[in-house]
């Protein structure tokens, strides 16, 4: 997909591209920050099916979008977690199973066990493919700090999945013994 | 993007530390991890809604295309049926969310829930769907035209048209849906303005 949009309406077939390639990072990165993201994603992409002029980066004005409502969904959310039983029960799947070879579950909990501004810049730049200067400006930040997280982020990942930097990695199995 | 705020400087050595990361082979095992396409039920509601547009389409403009004599009337009401199930699993997250499709035969006749919307003119259809007299249709010769919509279906939804009872679940406790109700109702609304817009488009 071309991010740099030219100023006219998305066509149907634009339209599309953007839903079946940005969905999913959409809503891990929502995932991130609010306990609907599904929602918050279909208006998002609802917002930018209904803008007369389509934005000229559509990838950083669909991942800003998302946060806001994401930010809004969880305030929301707040308000009325007391009459859910069972809210934070559910634990609904990140990955499809696919060819990596790392175990899904363990990504998983090792991006679960990082801090939330670590993991949200993570998401966004390995599965949104957004630039750290574009992060930055999505989380309303500065691009030093954006890095720092980014870096932190990745070093606690590492540890996490028992990756040897030295090394040719290999992913490592729950009882491998080294 | 001059009007962006500056994010101000990077620092070179972190800069460095993250190109080196990037290279590593265990972070583009990680990246390889494919997100769930978790907003399915939207992009089914716009193939849905272009599907469902085409067949309203063909079903309100089936007299110039010449299917309207009684003999292939039921091409037409197949047409509006299979719309009308198609713009059900278009909304079906939004206001329609716990109407049932109670049965829809393989004749081509309906028994719709009352909630759902009628998807057409469906006033220009009912003198043919009211003859008694007239002979049934081989349901092994469709028109063509249809036919070939028909199987540009999911299977499906195709599937559920053949004479399944079919019972869209509301999976939402009965806290939730007073607090999530009028944001899927708005959403359904603006659905159902895409698809209308669609259906222009395709007109």
């Amino acid at each position: 997909m071309d991010d740099e949009q030219p100023e006219q309406k998305l066509t149907e077939t634009q339209f599309a591209d953007i839903v079946r390639e940005l969905s999913g990072p959409l809503l891990l990165y929502a995932r991130q920050l609010c306990r609907h993201p599904e929602d918050v994603v279909q208006e998002a992409l609802l917002s930018l099916r209904l803008e007369p002029i389509a934005p000229r980066n559509t990838r950083t004005w669909l991942f800003r979008v998302v946060r806001h409502g994401a930010l809004n969904n969880l305030r929301g959310e707040e308000r009325r977690r007391k009459h859910e039983s069972q809210f934070g029960h559910e634990r609904p799947a990140w990955f499809e199973s696919n060819s990596s070879p790392l175990d899904i579950s363990e990504a998983v909990a090792a991006l679960e066990g990082l801090p939330d501004e670590e993991r949200e810049t993570i998401v966004a730049r390995l599965w949104g493919e957004l630039t750290l200067n574009e992060i930055a400006v999505l989380t309303d930040t500065s691009l030093a700090t954006a890095q720092r997280r980014y870096v932190r982020g990745l070093e606690k990942l590492r540890d996490a999945l028992q990756v040897e930097p030295c090394r040719g990695w290999k992913p490592l199995r729950r009882n491998h013994e080294q | 993007m001059s009007n962006e705020p500056s994010v101000g400087r990077g620092d070179d050595e972190l800069a460095r530390r993250i190109a080196a990361y990037e290279s590593e082979e265990w972070l583009g095992a990680l990246k390889e991890l494919k997100p769930v396409q978790g907003v399915d039920l939207y992009a089914i509601g716009f193939e849905a809604g272009k599907q469902a547009a085409l067949v309203l389409h063909l079903a309100n403009n089936a007299p110039s295309l010449g299917w309207f004599h009684p003999r292939t009337a039921w091409l037409s009401s197949m047409a509006s049926v299979a719309a009308t199930v198609l713009l059900m699993f278009a909304l079906q997250d939004g206001a329609l969310q716990d109407v049932a499709i109670q049965r829809v035969a393989p004749s081509g006749t309906s028994e719709m829930a009352e909630q759902t919307d009628p998807p057409v003119n469906d006033s220009e259809l009912v003198p043919t769907l009211s003859a008694e007299n007239e002979p049934r249709p081989n349901l092994q010769e469709p028109d063509p035209a249809i036919k070939d919509v028909l199987a540009e279906l999911p299977s499906k939804w195709r599937d559920r048209m053949e004479g399944m009872e079919v019972q869209v679940a509301n999976s939402e406790d009965s806290n939730h849906v007073v607090d999530v109700e009028p944001r899927r109702l708005r959403l359904a609304f603006q659905r159902r303005q895409l698809i209308e817009n669609l259906g222009e488009t395709i007109q």
